[in-house]
């Protein structure tokens, strides 16, 4: 078998000179401004390139200096002119096209696909609607071409929304851990037009009008949101208006996931909400030996539960309550009240030296002993069992409902929205939220396959439902372990991309919240034949 | 081999913080970082390749990698050679993946004595190179890595946290891991 390392045993040592000899940052600086291939306007560069690094083009090293010269000239006479024509006719929308905007899908073979739109006539302007409900309203004259001169006729739209984390994936959304990690997404669009395919832009005179329909949790509040457009040329995401939004649907009220508690509080409150049909046990017959009677005189018929054994019932305490000083004094006043099933709290005072004195005992009913008395109790106990046993599968069957209700809630918890916002230039808009990501939520993850050796992964991708959250981090390949920001509490879904572009998906840990070190195991998804797979296995 | 001379202070990653970010500004200015690290990044790679001119090719990339992503970089508390390291590993792994070579691991006979002293029990072990040489071809490559920082380039567990974005204390586990596992093959 091949070795898997090429192991050289005693390599030659290289002394600091040997070293120094390939050290040459004047070379690297202009290999360096050769990939960058424009200096800043401030003229900050200004670091010589060495004489054996080539600095300038072929073909001027040929012609010498007199043709550049002579290129330069017509350049910046065409740019003159070009110039006057813009000013006569049209203002060029520079900006517009620095920010032209082309998204890298992550997986190459499957792209979110954009939906045609066509304004049939730019002079008149059109309301154009998307099969999702959206709407942009082009007004007249709402198109230039890259030198700024309008457009007239036919104008096509390429549009497309992402309405959920898959969409973003899919279409390779610019939301990079610690550059737009915590800008929510309520809504997004990417709009961009063209006419015989070259791109048009938007006169800088005219806004388009957007109704773009959306979904938020349904207990988030949407008067607090804002609308952004991502700057190509900044690489981030730039805040440009409040977002105007109108609930148009709304789905039940969301429960958060952790509202539905614990298999225990569940049966507590299943058992409180069934209180009233729970059945009675019967009042057992005699004295147990670790009892005795507590004789006092009490009306029964002032106890509906003990009405129906009439006067056959008496009160036991546990001997351990009472002794001899118990019964000695005569006690002015008694009270009695239910205490629990089949118990009761009586409560006994007197007076002594001026002071009130209080003495409370826990009685229970119990049946004088008969033959007659121990044969219904036996009749009773049976009935009594029977109908706890019914009733205890009630509690549980409401327990069940409760769960499943809550499930229900959680698919259904969104409410349509429709944000209405205008654009002044074509790209990608967001509508949504940035959301306080803290230090504290930063954790170290490290990533391991099914047979839990370390993994390393290109890119990480997560999404957290709960805050409608989609961000992603590059990582070097050797990496087996980096720090991201996560919120373990949430309903999150997290899933990679490794080096051989196969989309690995994280089986989710159930770890407790302070604990900064997560191990996620990676498992490649299966059977990624289509848009539709991805959609099936990144869908939670 | 050489070996680490990593004393980093607070006051001196702050320092250095300021001088990557002029170099931020003004890319020229990355000359101070890159002759203060040149060094230790070649021999970082020629202990990786134990090939010279490779060697200066995959510094050179590095560097120019580096000074690409300058704008990218964000100080986080620890000294930025930590992350010229990483993005050299990158790119020896890249080397070697691009080319479809075999990954070079340069061992030293003397690093048989300096593994040794790390078991207190090793009068039960037989660490010798011929067996090294077979226990280095069973562990997956980010051992190799730790192995390497650790005993071949004597590095000391904060230096290797911040080159594998870990903490110190994870550094010591995987370390201590790995020498368990070795351990293994080596009892007599």
């Amino acid at each position: 078998m091949k070795d898997k390392y090429n192991i050289k045993i005693n390599p030659p040592e290289l002394s600091s000179e040997q070293i120094s000899k390939h050290q040459n940052f004047d070379a690297l600086f202009a290999q360096f401004q050769d990939a960058a291939q424009t200096t800043p306007d401030d003229g900050s560069l200004k670091e010589p390139a060495p004489d054996n690094v080539r600095k300038f083009p072929a073909w001027m090293v040929k012609y010498g200096t007199g043709a550049f010269i002579a290129v330069a000239a017509s350049l910046l006479l065409v740019f003159m002119l070009k110039q006057m024509v813009a000013s006569v006719e049209g203002v060029v929308p520079a900006h517009q096209i620095d920010e032209l905007l082309a998204l890298q899908a992550p997986l190459s073979d499957f792209q979110l696909s954009f939906g045609n739109l066509t304004v049939q006539n730019a002079e008149e302007g059109e309301t154009l609607e998307y099969h999702s409900g959206s709407k942009i309203i082009v007004p007249a004259s709402a198109f230039v071409d890259e030198k700024g001169l309008p457009v007239k006729g036919k104008v096509d739209i390429q549009y497309r929304e992402f309405n959920d984390h898959v969409d973003m994936f899919l279409a390779g959304v610019p939301k990079e851990l610690d550059k737009h990690q915590n800008l929510q997404s309520v809504a997004m669009m990417e709009i961009k037009g063209s006419q015989n395919g070259n791109p048009v832009f938007l006169n800088t005179d005219k806004t388009l009008d957007v109704e773009l329909r959306g979904k938020v949790i349904s207990n988030f509040p949407t008067n607090d949101l804002d609308v952004f457009v991502y700057s190509t040329k900044k690489d981030a995401w730039d805040y440009k208006a409040d977002d105007v939004v109108e609930v148009i649907a709304k789905d039940q009220v969301f429960i958060d996931s952790s509202s539905l508690g614990s298999d225990a509080e569940l049966l507590a409150k299943a058992k409180a909400s069934l209180a009233s049909s729970k059945p009675l046990e019967p009042i057992k017959v005699g004295v147990p030996e670790n009892m005795q009677v507590f004789d006092f005189d009490i009306n029964i018929a002032d106890f509906p539960a003990l009405a129906k054994y009439d006067q056959n019932v008496q009160f036991i305490v546990e001997k351990s309550q009472v002794n001899d000083q118990t019964f000695a004094p005569e006690w002015n006043s008694m009270d009695m009240k239910e205490n629990g099933e089949n118990k009761f709290l009586l409560v006994l005072s007197r007076e002594e030296n001026g002071e009130k004195i209080i003495e409370e005992f826990d009685v229970y009913p119990a049946i004088i002993a008969t033959d007659l008395s121990e044969n219904q109790y036996r009749k009773d106990l049976e009935k009594y069992n029977a109908k706890f046993t019914q009733w205890n599968a009630d509690v549980q069957a409401a327990v069940s409902q409760m769960k499943m209700e809550f499930n229900n809630n959680l698919n259904s918890g969104w409410a349509q929205i429709v944000n209405k916002f205008s654009i002044h230039r074509f790209g990608l808009w967001n509508c949504g939220q940035k959301v306080e990501m803290m230090d504290e939520l930063q954790i170290n993850a490290n990533f391991v396959n099914e047979y839990g050796e370390d993994l390393a992964v290109d890119k990480l991708f997560i999404s957290n439902k709960n805050k409608q959250l989609y961000y992603f981090s590059q990582f070097n390949l050797n990496d087996q372990t980096t720090t991201v920001k996560y919120h373990p509490k949430d309903n999150n879904l997290i899933w990679a991309i490794d080096e051989n572009n196969q989309l690995l998906v994280a089986d989710m840990p159930n770890v407790p919240a302070d604990d900064k070190q997560f191990t996620f195991q990676m498992k490649p998804a299966a059977f990624v034949k289509s848009e539709e797979d991805i959609r099936n296995v990144l869908t939670f | 081999m050489s070996i680490s001379k990593y004393t980093v202070t607070e006051k001196a990653m702050q320092d250095e913080w300021v001088e990557v970010q002029q170099a931020q500004q003004n890319p020229a200015k990355f000359r101070v970082l890159y002759n203060r690290y040149y060094e230790s990044i070649f021999r970082f790679i020629y202990n990786r390749t134990v090939d010279e001119t490779l060697a200066a090719d995959l510094t050179s990339e590095t560097f120019l990698k580096a000074m690409n992503k300058l704008d990218k970089y964000v100080f986080k508390g620890v000294p930025f050679s930590a992350w010229l390291f990483r993005i050299a590993s990158n790119e020896i792994a890249q080397h070697f993946r691009k080319n479809k070579k075999t990954r070079v691991v340069a061992l030293e006979e003397r690093t048989t004595h300096d593994l040794a002293d790390e078991y207190d029990d090793n009068e039960d072990l037989d660490i010798n190179l011929k067996l090294l040489k077979n226990v280095i071809q069973d562990l997956k490559p980010s051992e190799v890595e730790l192995l390497e920082l650790r005993f071949f380039e004597k590095r000391p567990f904060k230096e290797i946290a911040n080159i594998l974005d870990i903490t110190e204390n994870n550094a010591k586990v995987k370390v201590y891991r790995l020498l368990q596992k070795m351990k293994k093959r080596f009892v007599k």
